[in-house]
């Protein structure tokens, strides 16, 4: 479980011994994140300093709350093995997560904290789709992630 | 369908070229290419609703600019180009709206 805090947090009662700063926020979690998964932790934290128009195009801060649920995405989809992703802010404060390896191109865009947009191309098998998460269902997600980690 | 103020500039022609600034932030590895390339995510509309903005190649030039001029200022930047032709494949439309201190300014409008 991961939730954002402000930075006033601990002051009201909230324990953010288990969190990391994310811009003038917290991600706390309730357990210890896994070893393999401190890179891309760190790098989805450094997407909190991004401040208004880091793109030079009117980019727009990254929502701490989106932050949060790429982090709980990513512990629910990836383990050790899984093939790491590319970690990118999107102008309207969102967070992209992308793969492009083992002839398999996936993109997962956590747009809102409501809203995940997938697309995944099969450049040697030709499948290809795009799709949002409804009601919290990972798995195709889960499956296409097998696939490339299956081909490594 | 775009709006009718997005209404495609047919004055620039296919030919033209469309340039846009990539920050460092968007820089992926692509292992299936083998190179490094600008995420999709550097070709989305402005946030605030409005097309994607871009330079108007051919308006830097009349301008006596250079390429790189547009990325003065802006360290590890890069510069992209597509043509206007390749955006009007994708159903966008491409509208010049000068900025006061950019001439060059330039919308890509469509989803």
């Amino acid at each position: 479980v991961v939730q954002s805090v402000d930075t006033a947090g601990a002051s009201v009662g909230v324990d953010v011994g288990l969190g990391v700063r994310f811009g003038n926020r917290f991600l706390v979690f309730s357990r210890p994140t896994p070893e393999w998964f401190a890179g891309m932790l760190d790098q989805i934290c450094e997407l909190g300093n991004l401040q208004e128009n880091w793109d030079s195009y009117g980019g727009r801060p990254i929502d701490p709350q989106c932050a949060q649920v790429a982090v709980k995405l990513l512990l629910s989809i990836m383990d050790e093995d899984t093939p790491r992703p590319a970690v990118v802010p999107t102008n309207r404060g969102g967070i992209q997560l992308e793969w492009h390896c083992n002839g398999i191109d996936l993109e997962v865009a956590v747009q809102s904290p409501s809203r995940i947009q997938v697309a995944f191309e099969d450049q040697r098998g030709g499948a290809e789709w795009e799709r949002q998460v409804e009601n919290g269902d990972l798995r195709p997600l889960v499956s296409a992630l097998q696939e490339i980690a299956k081909r490594k | 369908m775009p709006e009718s103020s997005d209404a495609d500039d047919l004055s620039i022609a296919d030919e033209s070229a469309l340039w846009r600034r990539i920050p460092p932030r968007h820089f992926v590895l692509d292992e299936n290419l083998g190179r490094v390339r600008p995420s999709t995510a550097a070709f989305e509309n402005h946030p605030d609703g409005s097309g994607m903005s871009v330079f108007l190649g051919h308006e830097v030039a009349a301008g006596g600019r250079k390429p790189d001029d547009v990325l003065a200022g802006h360290e590890n930047y890069a510069l992209v180009a597509i043509t206007a032709g390749l955006a009007r494949a994708w159903r966008q439309t491409i509208v010049h709206r000068p900025l006061v201190d950019e001439p060059a300014h330039a919308e890509v409008c469509g989803q």
